[in-house]
């Protein structure tokens, strides 16, 4: 798999295994950042017809002696014998699982993008505070204005009856949403 | 070493490099006497996050543009098809360049995205165009570029 991704680590674009061979090349070519997510090996397993019976095959094995010497035959030709044994499937892979909206590209891996620990709601009276803990600095939209949080702590203070919606958008963290209530 | 052919009563199959072709997909195949049409040459997904939208203040729209390349040349257009987030609403347009074109739900206004598909340079460009995009959020377009006509 190819991970394509924008200055912030932004996964912008995948294509997915099988890779075409001349890709990696072009993007080369084009300063492109990406990173190569190789499929994961799987374990080899015995094949199995369409109504889960396991197969096998026929193949040629030389016949050895007690010592693991091969036995000969009269004109000198190592001794085979006809055996079954199971059909494997291997080269077996799997892809690795990427998502746009859970991972992001750090330092040249793939990493899984860390989340804002927000309540998704809450509730305030009148005069009472709630503070949120927040990346440093936090670009946040309260109701859809944008407002940068420095300090990383986002006070909230019930002053009159209302709700607004606060999301938390400051890639590489998860979007979060809470919803204040001011009772 | 991986099993690359099969025959069997059922056809012809032959698997791509490192592919076991007893349980290889669609995607791992070169070859397959059951498709009426080719195999995939390749398949992706791009994203088109709010950002991504640039606004066009003299025609009031927002748009944006992503070049996406696949690493080798076509003689011919090959067939391109896509789905976005999943709701397959893009219809094949054989005018080119528009090989994968349809209108697309992007909000409370409809917008489009293309494939604009240039043959010989191993790159397509998705473009996008949308009356309402900031109210979108973020979506994905998966696609998919059969091998045809190589």
């Amino acid at each position: 798999m190819i991970v394509e991704y924008g200055p912030s680590g932004q996964i912008i674009h995948v294509v997915f295994d099988p890779v075409p061979p001349g890709l990696v090349p072009v993007l080369v070519e084009n300063g492109r950042p990406f990173i190569e997510v190789p499929p994961k090996p799987l374990p080899d397993i015995q094949a199995t017809d369409e109504n889960g019976t396991f197969l096998f095959e026929t193949v040629e094995q030389t016949v050895v002696d007690d010592n693991g010497v091969p036995v000969l035959d009269d004109a000198g030709e190592p001794v085979v014998k006809l055996v079954e044994v199971p059909l494997m499937l291997t080269g077996r892979v799997e892809s690795v699982k990427v998502s746009f909206e859970d991972n992001y590209v750090d330092q040249g891996a793939l990493a899984l993008r860390p989340s804002v620990n927000l309540p998704t709601e809450v509730r305030l009276g009148i005069g009472e505070t709630y503070s949120v803990e927040l990346p440093k600095p936090c670009r946040v939209l309260v109701d859809g204005e944008p407002l940068t949080i420095e300090e990383g702590i986002l006070e909230l203070q019930g002053e009159m009856p209302a709700e607004y919606l606060i999301r938390v958008d400051h890639f590489p963290f998860k979007p979060a949403t809470m919803k204040v209530i001011v009772e | 070493m991986a099993n690359r052919v099969l025959v069997s009563p059922d056809g012809l199959k032959i698997s791509r490099p490192g592919r076991d072709v007893l349980t290889a997909d669609a995607r791992g195949l070169l070859f397959s006497s059951e498709y009426s049409t080719p195999p995939a040459y390749l398949t992706g997904a791009t994203w088109v996050g709010r950002g991504d939208w640039v606004y066009n203040a003299e025609l009031y729209y927002w748009s944006f543009s992503r070049t996406i390349y696949y690493g080798r040349g076509f003689a011919n257009p090959p067939l391109v098809s896509g789905m976005f987030n999943n709701r397959d609403i893009f219809c094949n347009d054989v005018t080119f360049p528009y090989y994968f074109a349809g209108d697309v739900f992007i909000g409370p206004e409809t917008g489009k995205v293309y494939m604009n598909f240039v043959a010989d340079r191993g790159s397509m460009q998705l473009q996008g165009i949308s009356y309402a995009a900031l109210t979108t959020g973020d979506f994905a377009v998966e696609y998919v570029i059969m091998e045809s006509n190589a």
